[in-house]
């Protein structure tokens, strides 16, 4: 079980600052809600914890190994999974291929050990059809990636994720395009998966879905962390509720699981 | 039929050989890689079994694997040095490296500058050409049927998933040009030792354009189109230019037009094999079930 340490990261596009100083830590066993306003850097973060893009200071860290300067396929290995705020399948691939592709780094065994190649293959398509079922996937398998409604497309997108056995779980806005049953399903999902001692970073504009899901939530606006803490703390702070909003508001958004976006 | 084997038995072999070339294409294309060395690394290829046949006096088979495995180091340094690059830049770096080769073999003596090399023993025979066809196939349904073969075909859709999941696109696309060395390396070598005598005519960006179109037509998802367009193509020219009539390029430009907008994503296009497939199993309904008991196998 590993944890996930940002340590003092920042980020510039020239000249525009996109992180600040960030400081952070996602713990095995927990979710963590990202949240702030859009263009607050969300996902810059995400993609600078994976290797997408490089930090300009500061140390991204996965249990003891700092991960920041590392290729993305090295960070990968590390145990680090992600989604995409954009959908990103292989639209031509089955399903059943979409996920199973996620199990890369579970193939091991030498080529000319067939015996172990053909086991090991076995393996990983019986953990492939697991997540299926556990994702309520299992129907559409064999069905083209691209022919599936938008909601199962983010579900498949979820399941090659988990697939990978992370240790670290990044999801950039992981229920957009789901119906509100569906969002809540998935978050009770990924509270049982974290609790397998995953570290999950939830990036969610659904405040409702936050709210009930995350153990603690963190605020990011302009770049910066303005507040991290437990749901009630946060929503209760007036710097976020401003942030959220722009301004100090009657309808801010409150800790009571009830408030929905 | 017997008959019309031992006729055109020279075309048959340049046929297979020529399939050997087209599947050099197929390599580095379906790994994302617009490597258009592959005639250079043929060219590699003739020369190394040439002169070590005829003036070292090794037999061919020395000769042949020498040569395809000098032409599967010669991309691997390629690739070292043009990975850098992407799309048209990779592409037109990989022509500038296969024309400076072919600029070489037309200066120095060792290659017999324009005049070439003659007096090559001409032992490729069909039963040489077909095992080593067939091994080739054998080893490209090995690696689509595996995780390479999934990890090959992420990083040609979208290199970002190819990452994000681990798989190290780099050290694939690596592989896809040693292999593209080795496979136009060994076609080069064959060639030779076929026609008995080579030039850096015979090298041409026709050839190469050729080879292009078969990989294209062919389809970068599945080893078996370009194959099929290979052979296929290749009687059909063939049947073409001996049918003696004047239209024989126009025949064949529509033929190849039909094919792309018949198969926009080539002969090996999933789409077409899965009406073969449903043409196949036409009497048994295909079911949910029996999908995943298939998947699962």
């Amino acid at each position: 079980m590993k944890s996930l340490r940002i340590q003092q990261v920042s980020k510039h596009f020239q000249g525009v600052v996109a992180l600040s100083e960030v400081e952070l830590e996602v713990r095995p066993g927990e979710v963590l809600g990202l949240i702030g306003p859009n263009g607050a850097g969300k996902t810059t973060l995400v993609n600078v914890i994976t290797g997408h893009l490089k930090p300009d200071t500061g140390t991204v860290s996965v249990g003891d190994q700092r991960i920041s300067g590392l290729r993305m396929e090295t960070i990968a290995r590390h145990g680090v999974a992600r989604t995409f705020q954009h959908l990103r399948l292989v639209d031509e691939m089955t399903v059943f291929d979409n996920v199973l592709s996620g199990r890369h780094l579970n193939y091991r065994a030498r080529p000319w050990r067939i015996g172990s190649l053909r086991g090991e293959d076995r393996s990983n398509r019986e953990v492939t059809l697991d997540l299926l079922s556990r994702l309520d996937l299992a129907g559409a398998a064999a069905e083209r990636a691209s022919s599936l409604p938008y909601g199962m497309r983010r579900r498949v997108e979820i399941a090659r994720t988990l697939a990978m056995e992370p240790s670290v779980l990044l999801l950039d806005e992981p229920t957009a395009g789901m119906t509100a049953a569906d969002a809540q399903e998935l978050g009770e999902m990924l509270q049982r998966t974290s609790r397998e001692g995953i570290a999950v970073l939830l990036i969610e504009h659904n405040v409702k879905l936050v709210t009930s899901v995350c153990d603690r939530l963190a605020v990011l606006d302009w770049g910066k962390l303005i507040k991290t803490g437990t749901p009630e703390d946060v929503w209760s702070d007036p710097a976020v509720r401003a942030a959220y909003l722009g301004a100090e508001d009657e309808e801010a958004p409150s800790p009571s699981p009830e408030v929905s976006q | 039929m017997l008959e019309w084997f031992s006729t055109n038995q020279f075309f048959i072999d340049i046929t297979l050989i020529n399939c050997l070339l087209v599947l050099s294409v197929f390599a580095v294309f379906q790994a994302g890689v617009f490597s258009l060395a592959s005639v250079g690394f043929m060219s590699v290829g003739a020369y190394t079994t040439a002169i070590l046949t005829t003036k070292e006096g090794l037999p061919m088979g020395v000769g042949i694997i020498v040569a395809a495995v000098g032409t599967a180091l010669a991309g691997l340094i390629v690739g070292l040095i043009v990975l850098r690059l992407e799309g048209i830049y990779l592409a037109l770096a990989t022509l500038a490296l296969a024309q400076a080769v072919l600029v070489l073999i037309e200066t120095i003596s060792l290659t017999g500058a324009d005049q070439g090399i003659i007096g090559i023993p001409t032992v490729t025979t069909t039963w040489i050409v077909i095992p080593i066809l067939m091994v080739v196939a054998a080893a490209f349904q090995v690696v689509h049927r595996s995780h390479h073969g999934r990890a090959i075909h992420l990083l040609r859709a979208d290199p970002v998933i190819a990452r994000s999941l681990g798989v190290r696109v780099r050290g694939y696309k690596l592989a896809a040009l040693a292999v593209s060395g080795l496979l136009a390396g060994l076609a080069g070598a064959l060639n030779a030792h076929e026609v008995g005598a080579i030039s850096p005519d015979q090298y041409t960006f026709s050839l190469l354009v050729i080879a292009l179109t078969y990989a294209v037509v062919g389809g970068v998802a599945y080893w078996l189109g370009p194959l099929v367009a290979a052979i296929g193509l290749g009687l059909l020219n063939e049947f073409l230019h001996g049918s003696g009539t004047t239209i024989e390029t126009a025949v064949y430009g529509f033929v190849l037009i039909a094919l792309m907008f018949g198969a926009p994503q080539g002969l090996g296009d999933p789409r077409l094999r899965g009406l073969v497939t449903a043409a196949v199993r036409w009497r048994r309904p295909r079911r949910n079930t029996a999908e995943l008991e298939e998947i699962r196998q």
